[in-house]
């Protein structure tokens, strides 16, 4: 089943065009990776996808909440209004893991969590904590709920982020480099718990270098270099016989 | 017919409320700068909380002849005539000058007392006995008096204007000027108790006090003059004159009256021994413990005054800052105007249009109030900008991490990106207190009587303004220490928790 639709999207940044007529689609439950170059354009699809950024034209649908600027005009003074609305809805089905390790710093790691179900949710106080807890098992820092995030190592801020967005129900959970900010030694306990995540059922897309990850752990991998999607791939396909040189030159960076 | 009542209810708004007819039967309310020195209008030097001069001896016969009651209103000298149309008193009384400019905002009694200018210069120079004297000379003056006038006209004189007839007299003893003209009665009383000046020369000039009072007055100008032709021909007003010693030869002439004088002249005595035995250091001593509690009230109100301006500045100053960051193309220039305007204009002036030029369209505050309004609506414009560079401090993350999980911008600024950027505000707004506490003193251009303006009040009734200038300044160190520490304290915690933050950051892997 088809849970995200992008077509034919395009976005500028004034004279540079960012990103160039991206089509691709993905089904409830695939853990699709999206590898490139630094500055091929595939952190700017992504806050895309979760509506932290605007496109200039195409198409985005995520779930049933549809973004069509197919027809370039349509833009009229309620435009923005309107992307406003819809932005929201979609980003309360996504959820979204960034790079830099943003935990609300004057929060508990329980606050933290929390603290969405509550203001947006508008849900009990105490269902939140409930949920929260059960989810910290499941990322695995149980007992961590009363620690502040300076007190907590790079690898279990970012499990707790991952806690965090899943207590927003998200159908589809995004990754931007989640683990390129970490030491090497504590990226395996990030991409377990995506891993975990994936047999559950849960749709990720995740931006990343890490290789070893996208070929082993990903349905599909999207390759991007300067704004456009090169070629769509198992992760046999594009790793052992790219169809584009393009893909070809890049992969082989990593044989060695 | 109901327009013309509409109209009415209009003119009885703008001019009425306060104007004389509502009130002059039971209250006269009389405006003075208690600063304005002896023989005015000027604290008792034996008892600070009285305020006694040959004025409020007069004010208190014409209430007696009015069978009314008076109540005292504390205004700087130069607001006395605008505050008057704030409607905050009925009558100004303070050396006022009968002039021709004046005549043109507000009604004048007939004089209470006629007067000339006097040259005073240091004992020992022989050289200054008239105007022509003066000719190349550098002389002191009160700013837009008489005095100023007629050395002007003269020609040929460096003329240099004071506010305060202390500051000119203290020039000339250091050397920077060689003879004052003021008023005769400021001459007297400050030859007498400091014996280094002395009064030279002839009378020059004249000049006429009148009672001031608000042009639409007309019923209680006719009832003022009334009491004070009583006064004059019951002979009460040249016994408050001799009692101060103020009689002259101006007012015999004004008022007809050649006699003997019989009245010993003993509030002049009073005033003398009271102010001159000031160099005993014990003495003083005692004098400066009673001044205390007139002081420690005072800088309670300056306390109390700055904690609520500032409570002011803190709520108002975050909504600007809000606008300016959040406000997008429509507000946030709105909020930079606001902050430029008020950065870019003194309190002063800020304080005076709120005190004096609101109440034309209607908006008439309280002298407390409007300290408060002005003081709080001036510090919000920084605070403003403290904020601002408090929110610039929260890494952008933050506010996109926050939408991520489904927040509005308004829930995120609320629960995320605020109770962080106050946490880094602290310290400055804490600074900017203090020196709040300090601006406070400003507040005394529009009737406020604090901590400042006791100083002025009493420095000036006793010429001393090195010893109460102490005691001021360590009260408002006392005032503001408390503050300085709150500061230190959340600076220091802050930063350990940084110290603490990186520590960890790089000690757990």
């Amino acid at each position: 089943m088809e849970i995200l639709k992008v077509e034919a999207l395009n976005k500028r940044f004034g004279e540079y065009q960012v990103l160039k007529n991206i089509n691709f689609s993905v089904n409830k439950g695939e853990l699709i990776s999206i590898i490139g170059r630094s500055g091929c354009g595939k952190t700017t699809l992504l806050r895309c996808i979760n509506c932290l950024e605007t496109f200039d034209s195409g198409y985005l649908r995520v779930s049933d909440i549809e973004i069509d600027k197919r027809n370039g005009q349509k833009q009229n003074n309620n435009g923005n209004q309107d992307f406003e609305t819809k932005a929201q809805k979609i980003r309360r089905k996504v959820g979204m893991l960034f790079q830099s390790l943003n935990l609300f710093p004057h929060l508990t790691v329980l606050e933290n969590i929390t603290l969405a179900p509550i203001v947006v949710k508008k849900e009990p106080k105490e269902k939140a904590i409930q949920e929260a807890l059960i989810l910290l098992e499941k990322v695995g820092l149980k007992g961590y709920e009363n620690r502040y995030p300076y007190q907590l190592s790079g690898g279990q801020s970012q499990r707790v982020a991952i806690a965090r967005s899943l207590a927003m129900n998200p159908e589809i959970m995004l990754y931007d480099e989640p683990t390129s900010a970490l030491d090497p030694e504590l990226v395996g306990e990030v991409l377990n718990v995506m891993i975990d995540l994936h047999k559950e059922g849960m749709t990720q897309i995740v931006v990343t270098h890490a290789m070893n990850f996208a070929k082993t752990a990903s349905n599909l991998v999207v390759y991007m270099e300067s704004g456009e999607i090169i070629e769509i791939g198992t992760p046999q396909k594009i790793f052992e016989s790219p169809n584009d040189p393009r893909t070809e030159a890049y992969v082989r960076l990593f044989k060695e | 017919m109901k327009t013309k009542l509409i109209l009415n209810l209009w003119i009885l708004l703008l001019f009425g409320l306060h104007s004389s007819f509502a009130k002059e039967l039971m209250v006269l309310r009389w405006a003075a700068d208690a600063e304005s020195n002896a023989p005015y209008i000027f604290q008792d030097p034996k008892i600070p909380s009285n305020i006694i001069g040959f004025e409020v001896d007069i004010v208190n016969a014409i209430a007696q002849y009015l069978g009314v009651e008076t109540q005292f209103v504390q205004n700087q000298w130069d607001g006395l005539i605008p505050g008057l149309y704030r409607g905050d008193y009925d009558i100004a009384i303070n050396g006022l000058e009968i002039t021709e400019d004046r005549k043109k905002e507000v009604n004048f009694t007939n004089p209470y007392y006629i007067t000339h200018e006097q040259l005073v210069v240091l004992k020992g120079v022989d050289y200054i006995h008239s105007l022509s004297d003066l000719v190349g000379r550098k002389v002191g003056a009160l700013k837009n008096s008489l005095a100023e006038r007629i050395l002007r006209a003269k020609g040929g004189i460096n003329v240099l204007t004071y506010e305060g007839e202390v500051n000119a007299f203290v020039d000339m003893k250091n050397g920077r000027i060689e003879a004052v003209l003021v008023d005769a009665p400021i001459a007297i009383y400050y030859t007498a108790v400091n014996p280094e000046f002395v009064m030279v020369g002839q009378p020059i000039g004249e000049i006429s006090y009148g009672i001031a009072l608000r042009k639409q007055d007309t019923t209680l100008l006719a009832k003022l003059n009334w009491a004070l032709d009583k006064l004059q021909k019951s002979g009460k007003l040249r016994e408050i004159l001799e009692e101060w010693n103020l009689w002259n030869f101006m007012m015999e002439k004004y008022l007809n009256d050649y006699s003997e004088s019989n009245v010993p002249p003993k509030k002049y005595q009073y005033f003398l021994e009271s102010v001159s035995k000031k160099s005993e250091f014990s003495e003083r001593i005692n004098l400066y413990i009673k001044f205390l509690p007139i002081f420690l009230k005072a800088a309670l109100i300056t306390l109390g005054l700055s904690i609520l301006a500032m409570i002011v500045a803190i709520a108002f100053g975050l909504i600007i800052a809000l606008a300016r960051i959040y406000g997008g193309k429509l507000i946030s220039p709105l909020a930079v105007a606001y902050i430029e305007i008020i950065r870019g204009t003194p309190l002063l002036i800020q304080l005076y249009l709120i005190f004096y030029a609101l109440p034309s369209i209607g908006i008439k505050l309280s002298p407390f109030l409007a300290a408060i309004v002005g003081l709080g609506l001036n510090y919000a414009a920084y605070e403003a900008e403290v904020y601002r560079s408090g929110f610039f401090a929260i890494p952008r993350g933050q506010m996109e991490a926050a939408i991520s999980l489904g927040m509005t911008k308004a829930q995120a600024v609320w629960h995320i990106i605020l109770p962080q950027a106050i946490r880094i505000v602290i310290p400055p707004v804490t600074n900017d207190f203090i020196s709040l506490l300090k601006d406070s003193s400003l507040v005394s251009v529009i009737t406020m009587i604090e901590l400042t303006k006791v100083y002025n009040q009493i420095a000036s009734t006793y010429y001393d303004y090195l010893g109460t200038g102490i005691i001021t300044a360590i009260l408002y160190l006392l005032l503001g220490l408390p503050f300085i520490r709150i500061a230190r304290y959340f600076e220091r915690r802050l930063s350990i928790e940084r110290r603490e933050t990186a520590k960890l950051e790089g000690k757990i892997v």
